[in-house]
């Protein structure tokens, strides 16, 4: 039976695979914003799923079935990779905020993630909203999208890089 | 002089000294209480500067308090630094550690984890309501440094 370390070395391999793609599809300005948006949300889940499965053993069987840890984790882990490096603290704190944020919308772009039914948006499946009006996610504007080339997005960016990297060595 | 296994702190005879530990059969160098006593205030050292470096990027960090494992496994380098971090800008989901690796590029050369609560849930792990993991006792809190103003 595998161990938490073990899970959480899957986990980040297979969360560096997923955000290696999201980098390929940016970089290249490739493909629908929401595929390239669902391979960052799911590196993003596999990260904190990675995180939670080497600090308790017992946490690989809990976070199989659930999407919504993005929200509640990620900011820390930022936190925890903004220690690590030379940030002036104004800009430590403006990252911590704006991840805050990030993470908050990476975490509604999960189909199962829907915040009480305010958030029906998703890089998945097309939704209805109040007004009876579909909307299809390749024509939806999603906010991670504008976040992410902000300065401090693309230092979030880097950030999760190297969580991922730490994780899978 | 005492020495014990550098790696699972158990007690190791002299003569096995540069040799693998009878116990675990790790080769890590015994240990003697003195080099107990300058690991463990290295890794104070570390939680202080790990806890001074979260409270400067998180203005909503209240209060951050060490976390004990035991006597026996807060002395080995490989025990990580356990943090409760109480933030009043996150939302309640219950004890949930999260493990972050060493990175001695960077100066931080323990494994750390870090348990992040609200206010109202650290209430509960004082009164017992809520449980920390694996035995883990309050341990040391950690103030937040003058000039590292929140908010």
């Amino acid at each position: 039976m595998a161990d938490g370390a073990e899970w959480s070395r899957g986990y980040a391999r297979q969360a560096s695979a997923d955000f290696a793609m999201y980098q390929m599809l940016e970089d290249a300005s490739t493909g629908e914003v929401c595929h390239r948006l669902q391979f960052l949300q799911m590196a993003c889940e596999k990260l904190v799923k990675a995180t939670l499965c080497r600090a308790d053993e017992g946490a690989a069987g809990a976070v199989q079935s659930s999407h919504a840890y993005v929200k509640r984790h990620l900011p820390t882990i930022l936190r925890a990779e903004v220690a690590l490096v030379n940030l002036p603290r104004a800009k430590a704190r403006e990252v911590q905020q704006r991840g805050k944020h990030l993470a908050e919308e990476i975490d509604v772009l999960a189909p199962a993630v829907k915040r009480g039914g305010q958030r029906p948006d998703n890089c998945e499946y097309p939704w209805e909203d109040g007004n009876g009006t579909l909307h299809v996610p390749r024509d939806w504007s999603f906010i991670p999208a504008q976040l992410v080339v902000l300065p401090a997005g693309r230092t979030i960016l880097r950030l999760i890089r190297s969580a991922i990297d730490r994780l899978v060595v | 002089m005492p020495t014990t296994c550098g790696y699972c702190n158990r007690l190791v005879p002299p003569h096995r000294a540069g040799f693998p530990c009878p116990q675990c059969g790790r080769t890590e160098p015994v240990m003697t209480a003195e080099d107990r006593a300058v690991l463990a205030e290295e890794r104070t050292r570390a939680a202080n500067d790990l806890a001074r470096r979260h409270y400067e990027t998180e203005t909503g960090l209240t209060r951050i308090i060490r976390l004990n494992g035991g006597a026996e496994a807060e002395v080995t380098a490989l025990e990580p630094i356990k943090l409760l971090e109480v933030n009043e800008n996150t939302f309640a989901s219950g004890v949930q550690p999260l493990h972050f690796g060493p990175a001695p590029a960077s100066g931080v050369m323990f494994p750390s984890v870090i348990v992040e609560v609200t206010p109202d849930e650290f209430d509960r792990i004082r009164s017992h309501d809520l449980r920390l993991p694996r035995g883990w006792t309050l341990g040391d809190e950690i103030p937040r440094p003058a000039g590292v103003g929140g908010g």
